[in-house]
């Protein structure tokens, strides 16, 4: 099975990345955000995204925009952290959706494709009560962390 | 740009730099963002097994 991603762009200081969604609802651009943060003698960088509303000039944060592509929106966003991630090899990435069902829908993306990521990735998911642990497979996380592995 | 496979399921392109784009580091939304994952990782920190990776390095870094 081969999965498709959107091509996306990349602006001049390599922490943005725009795509286009197609379907049903149209064209909706998609902006991914690594945004560089340093706390407590560490930085890292926050992972967001969004949609971008033509109509009001700004990011919206609830929308959900029902392209039916959210398959190939994961495929992209995964495709961005690859790509980040060749530019910064060693940069640790921090993500939890705007709101519980798209954290949760990055939690499917992650179990669905864990194949794939465990080679590359090394990933922590947020656990109520517990911290952040090694990421498991079927397990519920409220946020995740991750960095590539050395190989 | 070149593109990088993982294993035969997907196969990942990589983005075209755009001098075009625009940044939105300060748009409400991403500092909205940045700064509920600052919370976060303020509270909870990174995992253990990083940390001390880290303060081995800096060690032999100012050795």
């Amino acid at each position: 099975m081969k999965l498709k991603q959107y091509e996306f762009r990349i602006n001049q200081n390599k922490f943005e990345y725009e795509f286009n969604s197609e379907g049903p609802n149209g064209i909706i651009k998609k902006i991914v955000r690594f945004s560089q943060i340093s706390t407590h003698g560490f930085s890292y960088y926050n992972l967001s995204f969004g949609d971008w509303n033509n109509e009001t000039g700004s990011i919206d944060d609830f929308v959900v925009s029902n392209n039916k592509d959210a398959e190939q929106i994961l495929i992209t966003v995964a495709a961005t952290v690859i790509s980040f991630t060749n530019l910064f090899p060693d940069a640790i990435i921090y993500s939890e959706g705007s709101t519980d069902s798209r954290t949760r829908l990055y939690q499917i993306g992650i179990n669905k494709y864990w194949q794939e990521i465990s080679p590359l990735f090394e990933v922590y998911g947020l656990a109520e009560n517990e911290g952040l642990v090694p990421f498991e497979q079927n397990r519920r996380f409220k946020a995740f962390i991750g960095r590539r592995k050395i190989n | 740009m070149g593109m990088s496979e993982v294993k035969n399921r997907i196969k990942f392109k990589s983005g075209i730099i755009d001098p075009k784009m625009k940044d939105h580091g300060n748009h409400p939304f991403f500092v909205k963002s940045n700064e509920a994952s600052k919370r976060v990782i303020e509270k909870y920190g990174l995992p253990r097994e990083w940390i001390e990776e880290m303060k081995k390095s800096d060690k032999e870094k100012s050795r």
